[in-house]
């Protein structure tokens, strides 16, 4: 989430402008030692020997109600910082938007970042980072999300190689039941990669960046109609086609990633970001076995159909989810060493050691123009490289957009007054007057005939000679047997009392 | 002897049956769910049944019109896919091909969750090829999201002020429980040339009435996958004394529609009140389709849940399906009620 970070430092003047809109901790004298100490016996990971004169003029300042203690990475639309809830005393990510962004809109920024933190914190799930707030301090946007321990995914496996079996497919079962949780709620999330996969040092996965999520719906706002978003290494063919996006994009992703944890490497590799698209487009998916022999057919073939080139073809995140718990359990054993039960040493990184470099595994690519399979077409995007845009930081992703906000409605989005019904027919003024045979004021005659229309209902009558008050099995309250409510209790639901204090005595009560 | 009556079956009503039967609700959910009819269409001797609970199959049900006899309806997958499924699946109806197959339609009711979700299941529209006898041979499942329609007709709402659907939703933070549901549709059918499919909404109402759509293209939408050619090519209120549809069909015996039309569930404040509430007012209407004409009120069903209506082919008989139990509020029995009643609609 916090380290797959460009190094795009913040401009000399940006951050004198960030550092005069911060307060100093009035508390600092007194409880400055002691939020260190906490955070230091808390574990996260504070670099070894890192001193202050390496961190930013601005750490130990406050901003809002957070004091902030470390800057943990930049990134093109802002920066992130481990910081302290003072209010709460906890600790927190605090991510940070930039004030200005070359090419991007001042109100698709804002509104981008409340998508992120408002697409995370629809989903509250053990496996989904928690946002705790979002807010905004003297013109600093910031989202403050749950501080992680631990290391990403990619980060894990770099580190200690190719996962066997028994570790790779809980992470992955916990990320997939994450993004289960978010297509149920029509998110699709579009960035699902190795490093959007946090290991906690409990050895659970949460998913991370909801950077680019998009509500599965086509009445979105936010869809993306002239650009592909996600991660070339892992993007379903439908993305780089830029054709209608479904949660399936997800679970190609989640596909590859398995892919990545069993073998170390993802599943289309190129000289570029085109070659790496081009193979998700047409080549087969490679075999699992072929460079991690000893994995298990089954997984070899969960990943071939979950990066089918069909998305219809694939399994949902469910089920993706549930051959992975299988797949666990058959596979289990207990002398890993990549994974401990209280932490590891791939975790041991320390955050200010990571690597800066972006790669094109930690980039996103966005395009304008829809990407097709017909090679002439495609080898004009190719050439048109100023059509791509690489944007690094993940975690701080923006492409734009329209904000959730204005999807859901808050009350359907409807102005003014009830009209009368006739305005309907004014807006379609060449609807036909009928979409029946008959010629107007036609009625059947037995369907016009006077009187009382019959009622109708289903059989059932019970003798209630000698009651007076009944309610329902289930029921609070007690009615009078002649009440019209008494009618409408279920015959076998049916409970009678010959005196009120009988029915008080079975815990009813009158009726309101 | 002192009696409450439950309702009475007077005629018209002539069989009634509970045919509440339970199949798992899709492949990743096995466990057994009672059937929640939710629309009702006739092809050649069996009622198509859709359960507005169960996500991956519906249900046929054979009536035998000579012998009035109901028998159980039995379940059918009709989706394989988990992507395709089917969430609050509210209508169904169907359209002869000329070489004697059937295209059945199923609906979803386009709203939102109880939570506000705009869940994409529940924008699906399904089409299959049927041909009915033993065993039910379905082929060509298309599903296909509608939410193109949802979108349109949004617009139209907000430009004539067409207030959203909110009902109550108990586990809603926040003191208003009342979450945002935008709209439902609750019965589809085909106009008599086939050129529109008229879409019944149960809620919101507009000025009091009904709203119906009519929707232009559904055919080739599906048979192209392709969801731009859903064309609304009208909204109109329907005048149903302050209800919404619950279903609708086309008859073919009295050349009109006939419609389930009930009052709105919500907002519903007091879950402690006995089922159903007085205020269903569940009622049975005939509308010539003229949109001038005011729909004839021809029966009531003043305490039941009507979800569901339709001729049973060309005989005099129309079926009518109720939910009277809510697995949510504890009532697991009756979830599906069928009742066939004679109606002419000509003078007998």
């Amino acid at each position: 989430m916090i380290d797959d970070l460009n190094t795009l430092p913040l401009p000399h003047e940006e951050e004198e402008v960030f550092e005069a809109s911060l307060v100093a901790d009035v508390r600092d004298e007194t409880e400055t030692g002691e939020s260190t100490r906490v955070l230091a016996g808390d574990g996260t990971d504070a670099p070894a020997g890192e001193t202050r004169a390496e961190q930013p003029p601005w750490v130990g300042r406050v901003l809002g109600h957070f004091k902030l203690l470390r800057l943990i990475g930049h990134g093109m639309m802002g920066f992130v910082v481990q910081a302290i809830d003072v209010d709460l005393e906890r600790v927190v990510a605090l991510k940070i938007l930039r004030k200005r962004i070359e090419g991007v809109d001042e109100t698709k920024r804002v509104e981008q970042f409340f998508r992120e933190a408002r697409g995370a914190a629809q989903i509250e799930h053990p496996n989904v980072v928690r946002i705790y707030e979002i807010s905004q301090h003297k013109g600093w946007w910031y989202i403050a999300m749950e501080m992680l321990e631990g290391e990403d995914l990619k980060k894990i496996v770099k580190a200690a190689g190719p996962l066997p079996p028994s570790r790779a497919c809980p992470i992955l079962a916990d990320a997939a039941t994450a993004l289960t949780v978010a297509h149920e709620s029509g998110i699709i999330h579009r960035d699902v990669k190795p490093s959007n996969l946090m290991v906690t040092r409990a050895g659970r996965c949460k998913l991370t960046d909801f950077g680019f999520v998009r509500r599965n719906d086509p009445s979105d706002p936010f869809d993306f109609t002239d650009k592909s978003v996600g991660t070339p290494q892992y993007m379903a063919p439908e993305v780089i086609r830029n054709e209608r996006q479904t949660s399936a994009v997800d679970v190609y992703s989640l596909g590859a990633t398995l892919y990545y944890a069993l073998t170390g490497r993802a599943p289309f590799l190129g000289r570029s970001v085109i070659d790496i698209c081009r193979k998700h487009l047409d080549e087969p998916v490679p075999d699992v076995r072929d460079l991690s022999p000893s994995c298990p057919e089954s997984l070899s073939a969960l990943v071939r159909r979950a990066m089918g080139k069909s998305a219809s073809a694939r399994p949902t995140a469910a089920a993706f989810a549930a051959i992975l718990r299988a797949e666990a359990i058959a596979h289990r054993d207990d002398d890993s060493s990549v994974l401990a039960s209280h932490g590891s040493s791939v975790l041991a990184q320390p955050i200010g050691e990571m690597s800066p470099r972006a790669t094109p595994e930690s980039s996103v690519v966005t395009t304008r123009g829809r990407l097709e399979a017909r090679p002439s077409r495609f080898s004009r995007l190719i050439r048109s490289v100023s059509t791509w845009l690489l944007v690094g930081t993940a975690a701080l992703g923006f492409v734009g957009g329209l904000t959730w906000h204005s999807f859901t409605g808050s009350g359907g989005g409807t102005k003014g007054p009830n009209g009368p019904p006739s305005s309907l027919a004014e807006r379609f003024a060449d609807a036909p007057a009928t979409y029946g045979v008959l010629p107007p004021g036609a009625v059947p005659e037995a369907v016009g005939a006077g009187g009382e229309p019959p009622a109708f209902s289903w059989i059932g009558r019970t003798d209630v000679t000698g009651l007076k008050y009944v309610a329902g099995k289930r029921g609070r309250h007690y009615y009078r047997v002649d009440a019209p409510e008494a009618a409408l209790i279920r015959l076998e639901d049916l409970v009678g009392y010959r005196t009120a204090d009988e029915a008080r005595a079975d815990g009813r009560t009158p009726a309101p | 002897m002192k009696e409450i009556r439950f309702g009475l079956i007077d005629p018209p009503v002539i069989a009634q049956r509970d045919i509440t039967v339970r199949a798992a609700t899709s492949n990743q959910n096995p466990e057994p769910k009672p059937l929640e009819c939710s629309g009702l269409a006739w092809v050649d001797g069996y009622l198509i049944v859709s359960s507005d609970r169960h996500q991956h199959l519906l249900f046929t049900c054979a009536v035998d019109l000579a012998r009035m006899t109901i028998a159980e309806p039995r379940p059918h997958v009709i989706i394989s896919n988990e992507q395709n499924l089917l969430d609050d699946a509210e209508s169904v109806t169907v359209r002869r091909r000329p070489d004697g197959s059937w295209l059945v339609y199923v609906m979803c009711s386009l709203s939102n969750d109880n939570r506000q979700l705009p869940l994409p299941m529940r924008r699906h529209m399904l089409r299959l090829a049927l041909r009915p006898g033993e065993p039910f041979s379905f082929q060509g499942v298309t599903v296909l999201g509608a939410g193109k329609i949802r979108q349109r007709v949004d617009r139209e709402f907000k430009a004539v002020g067409v207030q959203p659907y909110r009902t109550y939703y108990g586990e809603h933070p926040g003191a208003d429980k009342n979450t945002y549901r935008w709209g439902n549709v609750e019965g589809i059918a085909f106009t008599p040339d086939a050129s529109r499919m008229l879409c019944g909404m149960r809620n919101p109402l507009f000025g009091g009435a009904a709203l119906m759509l009519a929707v232009r293209g559904a055919d080739d939408a599906l048979t192209a996958a392709d969801a731009g050619r859903f064309e609304v090519t009208d909204v109109f209120p329907l005048d149903l004394d302050r209800r919404g549809v619950s279903d609708l069909c086309w008859d073919p015996v009295t050349k009109g529609y006939l419609i389930a039309a009930a009052k709105s569930n919500g907002p519903k404040l007091d879950d402690d009140q006995p089922f159903p509430p007085n205020t269903l007012d569940s009622a049975l209407f005939w509308w010539s389709g003229h949109k001038t004409d005011k729909p004839v009120l021809f029966a009531t069903a003043p305490d039941m849940k009507v979800e569901a209506v339709c001729r049973l082919g060309t005989s005099r008989f129309i079926a009518v399906g109720s939910d009277e139990g809510d697995v949510s509020e504890g009532r697991e029995q009756r979830q599906s009620v069928l009742t066939i009643m004679d109606f002419t609609g000509v003078a007998r």
